[in-house]
């Protein structure tokens, strides 16, 4: 990666993506790892830029201002659901979340340990409750997917 | 109905965790719990496959699961769901892609009257790069399959495959 400060073009892509992002999230401080991260994207090339967002596909999103909007609302009403079903208790960062570790041990865990938690857990015997049978649709069932018909002439 | 997959759910129990206890959500938790609010309020039905609710279902205490499964329903295999993932095993798909793309287009919501899925949700870039590159092929087989089918096996379609920001950005554009 060459840096270069002069580089005004890279800099105003970046600061243009990232100056929404800032005014989205204004009531919350900008973590020192988000400025720092910011630091090194500013001196990517705009083909860089490009680069990463096709491996970051979210970015791009990121700027949409209905993203912070419907994450607040997802965590307002998952909190009211967690009341509801608790009889009016929110769960302390050192209650179980998942595999006998806490919320604050397990969020604390490296995102690859994480990975291997979830792994683990989806190896798992496949069978329970819900059966692995094949089933008849009812009488006028109809189709989920709106696609294209296939054609039989492709 | 939008069929979830497993990381998906993942992402999404992670972020139901992380909304209970204060916890800043990383962009994927946050898709995940985005699209799942979505979803409500367009009244799309969420699935999973039942392979997933199982091992979800001997963790029931853990609140965040609880949570999760109230949201979403447990699909079932339809008729032909085997032989559709066999052909696309075939076709190179993994094993579990082969299922979800099969519970995709043959499953059955839980009362037996939807056929399939409108979407297939996934975080998985590989697994939508593949299902594109082979759509063509795909459709190809699909109709061959179904021409001797009856209905509502006849007229099963392929679903569509994005990740949550895809979906949601089609939601907010309409």
């Amino acid at each position: 990666l060459e840096v270069n400060d002069e580089q005004e073009t890279t800099e105003s892509v970046v600061d243009h993506v990232f100056e929404e992002v800032v005014v989205l999230t204004a009531p919350v401080a900008t973590p020192l790892y988000v400025r720092r991260l910011a630091q090194v994207l500013r001196r990517l090339t705009p083909a860089e830029i490009s680069q990463l967002v096709q491996l970051v596909p979210e970015l791009e999103r990121a700027r949409s201002p209905w993203v912070i909007e419907e994450e607040r609302e997802a965590i307002a009403y998952f909190r009211r659901a967690a009341l509801e079903m608790t009889g009016g208790t929110l769960p302390s960062p050192q209650d179980e979340f998942i595999e006998g570790l806490t919320y604050e041990a397990y969020f604390a865990l490296p995102e690859e340990k994480q990975d291997a938690l979830w792994e683990r857990i989806f190896a798992e015997e496949e069978t329970g409750p819900y059966d692995l049978e094949e089933h008849d649709a009812q009488p006028g069932a109809r189709v989920a997917a709106r696609q294209e018909r296939r054609s039989q002439d492709d | 109905v939008w069929l979830l997959d497993k990381n998906v759910v993942r992402r999404t129990i992670e972020g139901i965790g992380a909304s209970l206890t204060a916890v800043p959500l990383t962009t994927e938790q946050s898709l995940a719990v985005g699209l799942l609010m979505r979803g409500k309020q367009v009244k799309a039905s969420l699935c999973i496959v039942p392979e997933t609710a199982n091992i979800l279902s001997r963790r029931r205490s853990a609140l965040a699961i609880r949570l999760f499964l109230a949201e979403v329903s447990v699909m079932r295999q339809g008729r032909y769901f085997k032989r559709w993932a066999r052909r696309l095993r075939e076709h190179g798909f993994a094993r579990e892609d082969a299922r979800m793309l099969s519970y995709g287009t043959f499953g059955l919501d839980p009362m037996g009257l939807v056929l399939g899925a409108s979407a297939l949700i996934t975080f998985d870039r590989p697994f939508i790069h593949n299902f594109s590159a082979h759509h063509a092929m795909l459709l190809r087989r699909l109709g061959a399959m179904t021409v001797q089918l009856p209905p509502p096996y006849h007229d099963a379609r392929l679903p569509a495959v994005s990740t949550p920001g895809e979906l949601l950005q089609v939601l907010e554009t309409k």
